[in-house]
């Protein structure tokens, strides 16, 4: 090893001697104050129960009597009349279990315990000397001087009185005498909790979040920062290893992440008087920043800018993050093999070595052994890396590795545009174009994120609207009651079904649609800048009214074929006609809700998704992507099943080709609200898992059925006969179709 | 011959090769020039004959060492000179100067008396406390010539010397060069400036899309393609060789 270079690179990596210090990038920034604000909420969160523990301590103000003699109660309640108020009676043989009364003096919120042997009274009358074991806390001073109090009032006046039964003179012996022992109360309460808190939650966290800012600024800039302003490659020409290149900013940083918390770390080991923990706390302190220190180097070769760097240490603040506040959250009830991992065993370590001593060599050798083996590996990786010449040198400079990656995506560009559209529906041709996978992401999302915003905005009113009535206690009983994830959906499922039943929420989530149609149309209108032709509405509203009707035939003869199949093939009996008059507002609003609906559903999927698909993928996949989505769409529905999913893609697909046929979503709109009309209030089954509230007829399915043919929670769209419906369907509008295409062409 | 490129191929992505099969060599005490335009595969035969790329195929020597063998043992006889190599703009030319010569393990009682004779030759020493990112480009660009030459390499490599510098400055690292090759040592420079090649060099080599088409002097060349002069005879042999 070439010591004066090693030197020479040490001291450059841990001084500031010619680096510019760390330009933090903005999003390191916003990191940093996510990170920061996040740690001040689970301080203050820790500490709020901390505190009422501290609050609560003065109110300890029991005493626990354990094998009192009846003589002593009357005594008592005679004498001391107060006291005697705010005892606890328990009945004991062992004088000495520590743990034990420790649980009872906590349920009985006791400062102090008096304990008399069993046979106190019999020893007493046999004129021997018996004894009295006192407990005081002694986590708040004023219990001892209660303790004293007690003693030196209560237990002497007790003396005299036993004199007195007994028929003692008063100058004789006492009958007993009383041993006090403290009690070292197990527990967070006083001042304990507070420096038990600072041990193990304030100081690790104040050590990890030093650590990881002196070690980002520092590791970002010894490389990539050299990197950055080109003066890296002046150190690999010049005659030194490129293992003191490593060790010699590697130790530099590692030097520099340490320091703070090596000065700091003995002032807290002050307060807690702890040499071993001073020893055993910069074995800790020393590791992980060692395990920091690669981290950022390593990190810092395989990145060419200062800004690349710490935008790549990001993850790794994420995770420690996340491992900071996991710790925090556990650290009165940590299971031993934590204390082996890196990182885990830092955090418990220190809070370890200051709060409860740490005692076993192990734990802290398998510690450090991982730590080490990490480090270790980090720095292989390095040496690697800096030995590949992508990481060392760079013919391009940083500004032409830019000028190049635009002229790549310009050329992309132009490519892409020379390629025709593939198919166009609704005269949508797109303006700009934008990438594929953006594209399709952008047809996930944006309709994933209008509607549950819609939904979760229409849900409020109603809320609140029932927020006096007995459906929200019982609410509020339901998501007590949670236990699990299973629980907690079945518990959604059973809310939903009960909102669904409410007239104002029904009306709701009618506004909720008609807002998300609005939000559509203002995309399109003036985000796109294209027509509301382009999402199926056609201009003519004589062409438009009459698809509507037609559309709401189609729909009532959908739905009805399949009801009727159901009745004939007697899998479900009508068991009543008639709606009850109780019911006739929700009827209304179901009807007003169910035509938005259908028009919202229709415009997000086969209005707006499927023509702007179609251009770059064509048709064939811009109906099944589109129905697709639409089926996983109603996936969060109750008694969802793979039949059910293939049912909805059947149906999407046979709607998607009659907008196809059409030219426009109203017939389908139409079609789509009254088969939901149709189904939930018409004939009284479920729609896509939710059941019907208000409906005409009441059907129910015969004992037996088996669910592929019923469909069963989810309804009939999760059966058989929906599947033969949409199919005939599908099959009738491919032929209508396919004949008009035949008409077209000897045409042109 | 002090170096000998033998075969030398490069290839970054792809089929390409930025350096085709290239083949010279230098003799102790010359000056050769690599002459060729923009992206010919001047600076990329520069970096791997300064060790910092490895040839996808094909040897480089220099006196006799080889990479990644030798590879301190070269760094020693080299010194390359280049715009990607820049210096900390946050430092000065002093703390520069002392850091490099630990790296290049200049005797320590040697370094103060080194440093002053080199930065009187080239006028640093009125600026030798300022920071870098306050110098004049001629100014960093002597800083970075005292720098790289510290540890008096016998071989230099030299990308592009007077890019991007005024004419006074340019002159000054051409006559640098000349008094340099006096003091024997060998030169091996890349331009794509005519008259600088033509003026300097013993030996140019003409670099075409990666393949060295012709070399010799620069009398040579104009005589052998016919030319009037020596930059018709580069732009004859260019679009001889030259394919789209």
């Amino acid at each position: 090893m070439n010591l004066r270079a090693f030197k020479a690179i040490f001291l450059k990596a841990f001084g500031r001697n010619g680096n510019g210090g760390a330009k933090a990038s903005a999003t390191t920034f916003v990191i940093c104050v996510v990170f920061i604000f996040a740690v001040l909420c689970s301080i203050v969160n820790l500490m709020l129960s901390g505190w009422l523990n501290v609050f609560n301590a003065e109110k300890q103000k029991n005493i626990l009597l354990v094998n009192a003699p009846d003589s002593f109660d009357t005594y008592l309640y005679q004498v001391h009349y107060d006291v005697g108020k705010k005892v606890s009676h328990i009945s004991a043989d062992s004088a000495y279990d520590a743990s034990e009364y420790n649980k009872l003096m906590k349920i009985h919120e006791a400062y102090m315990t008096i304990y008399f042997p069993t046979d106190f009274e019999k020893t007493i009358e046999k004129g021997k000397k018996a004894e009295i074991l006192t407990y005081v806390r002694n986590d708040k001073l004023v219990y001892s001087e209660w303790h004293t109090n007690i003693v030196n009032n209560v237990l002497d006046g007790y003396q005299n009185h036993l004199k007195s039964l007994y028929g003692v003179p008063v100058t004789s012996d006492p009958p007993f005498e009383v041993e006090i022992e403290s009690f070292n109360y197990e527990g967070s309460s006083g001042v304990q909790f507070i420096t038990n808190y600072f041990a193990k939650v304030i100081v690790p966290l104040i050590t990890f979040i030093a650590m990881l800012y002196i070690g980002m600024s520092k590791g970002t800039n010894a490389v990539s920062g050299q990197k950055e302003k080109g003066t890296f490659t002046g150190v690999l020409l010049t005659p030194v290893r490129i293992r003191t290149v490593i060790s010699g900013n590697l130790c530099g940083i590692w030097l520099a992440t340490a320091i703070p918390a090596l000065v700091c770390f003995p002032l807290i080991c002050l307060m807690y008087m702890s040499v071993k923990a001073l020893l055993i706390g910069i074995v800790l302190i020393l590791t992980l920043s060692l395990l920091i220190s690669t981290l950022t180097l390593m990190i810092s070769i395989m990145n060419d800018t200062v800004v690349s760097a710490q935008t790549a240490f990001l993850p790794v603040f994420f995770i420690l993050l996340a491992v900071c506040i996991t710790c925090m959250q556990g650290v009165n009830d940590v299971s031993r093999f934590y204390y082996w991992f890196p990182v885990y065993g830092h955090f418990y370590g220190l809070g370890r070595c200051l709060a409860e001593g740490y005692d076993n060599a192990i734990d802290l050798i398998l510690c450090v052994l991982s730590t080490l083996f990490l480090a270790m590996l980090f720095t292989l990786i390095s040496g690697v890396l800096l030995k590949t010449e992508r990481f060392t040198t760079t013919v391009e400079s940083y500004s032409d590795k830019r000028a190049s990656k635009y002229l790549r995506a310009l050329r992309r560009e132009e490519l892409n545009r020379s390629k025709p559209l593939k198919a166009i529906i609704y005269d949508y041709v797109p303006k700009k174009y934008v990438k594929t996978g953006k594209l399709l992401f952008h047809h996930i999302r944006y309709p994933l994120i209008v509607l549950s915003v819609y939904q979760t905005i229409a849900m409020i009113p109603a809320i609140v609207a029932l927020s006096k009535t007995t459906f929200f206690q019982d609410m509020l009983d339901t998501l007590k009651r949670l236990s699990d994830i299973r629980d907690s959906l079945s518990a959604s499922f059973e809310i939903f079904s009960k909102l669904m039943m409410q007239p104002v929420y029904i009306l709701c989530i009618g506004f909720g649609y008609l807002a998300l149609i609005a939000t559509y149309f203002i995309k399109v209108r003036f985000l796109e800048k294209q027509p509301l032709r382009t999402c199926g509405i056609y201009p003519s509203v004589k062409k438009g009214i009459i698809d509507y009707l037609l559309g709401m035939v189609l729909g009532i003869a959908m739905m009805g074929s399949v009801f009727l199949l159901l009745i004939i093939t007697k899998r479900a009996e009508v068991t009543s006609i008639g709606l009850g008059s109780g019911n006739i507002k929700l009827f209304v609003f179901y009807i007003l809700m169910w035509i938005p609906q259908g028009f919202s559903e229709e415009l997000m999927f086969r209005g707006y998704m499927m023509p702007r698909l179609s251009p770059r993928f064509g048709k064939a996949f811009a109906v099944f992507f589109s129905s697709f989505l639409f089926a996983l769409f109603h996936a969060m529905n109750k008694g969802f099943t793979f039949l059910a999913l293939i049912n909805l893609i059947l149906i999407a697909v046979a709607y998607a080709l009659i907008c196809l046929y059409t030219d426009s979503i109203l017939m389908t709109s139409a079609a789509h609200s009254v088969w939901n009309f149709a189904q939930g209030n018409l004939f009284g089954l479920e729609v896509s898992g939710n059941a019907s509230a208000a409906s005409i007829i009441h059907t129910s399915y015969l004992k037996g059925v088996p669910s592929y043919w019923s469909g069963g929670q989810f309804g009939p769209e999760g059966g058989l006969f929906v599947t033969l419906v949409s199919v005939i369907t599908i099959g009738i509008v491919l032929l209508l179709l396919l004949l008009r295409k035949r008409k077209r062409q000897p045409a042109s | 011959m002090i170096i000998e490129v033998v075969n030398v191929c490069k290839r970054y992505v792809g089929d390409k090769l930025t350096v085709d099969n290239v083949s010279f060599s230098v003799d102790r005490g010359t000056i050769y020039g690599l002459l060729g335009p923009n992206g010919a595969g001047k600076t990329t035969l520069m970096q791997m004959i300064a060790t910092l790329l490895k040839p996808t195929s094909g040897n480089i020597y220099i006196d006799g060492l080889q990479a990644p063998r030798d590879t301190l043992e070269i760094h020693r006889k080299i010194g390359f000179l280049t715009t990607e190599v820049k210096l900390d703009p946050i430092s000065t030319p002093n703390r520069l100067y002392d850091f490099f010569s630990e790296l290049y393990d200049i005797p320590k009682n040697e370094i103060k008396e080194r440093r002053e004779r080199d930065f009187e030759r080239f006028g640093i020493t009125p600026f030798a406390d300022k920071r870098i990112v306050d110098l004049s480009t001629g100014m960093k660009q002597k800083v970075s010539i005292a720098i790289s030459l510290m540890h008096e390499p016998p071989v230099i490599i030299f990308d592009e010397p007077t890019n991007g510098l005024d004419i006074l400055t340019s002159k000054m690292v051409t006559d640098y060069l000349l008094e340099l090759k006096s003091q024997g040592r060998t030169i091996i420079l890349s331009t794509h400036i005519f008259s600088l090649a033509e003026s300097l060099c013993d030996e140019i080599g003409i670099l075409v899309d990666g393949r060295l088409v012709t070399s010799g002097s620069a009398k040579k060349l104009t005589e052998q393609t016919g030319s009037a002069n020596f930059e018709e005879a580069f732009f004859k042999i260019y679009s001889e060789n030259h394919k789209e």
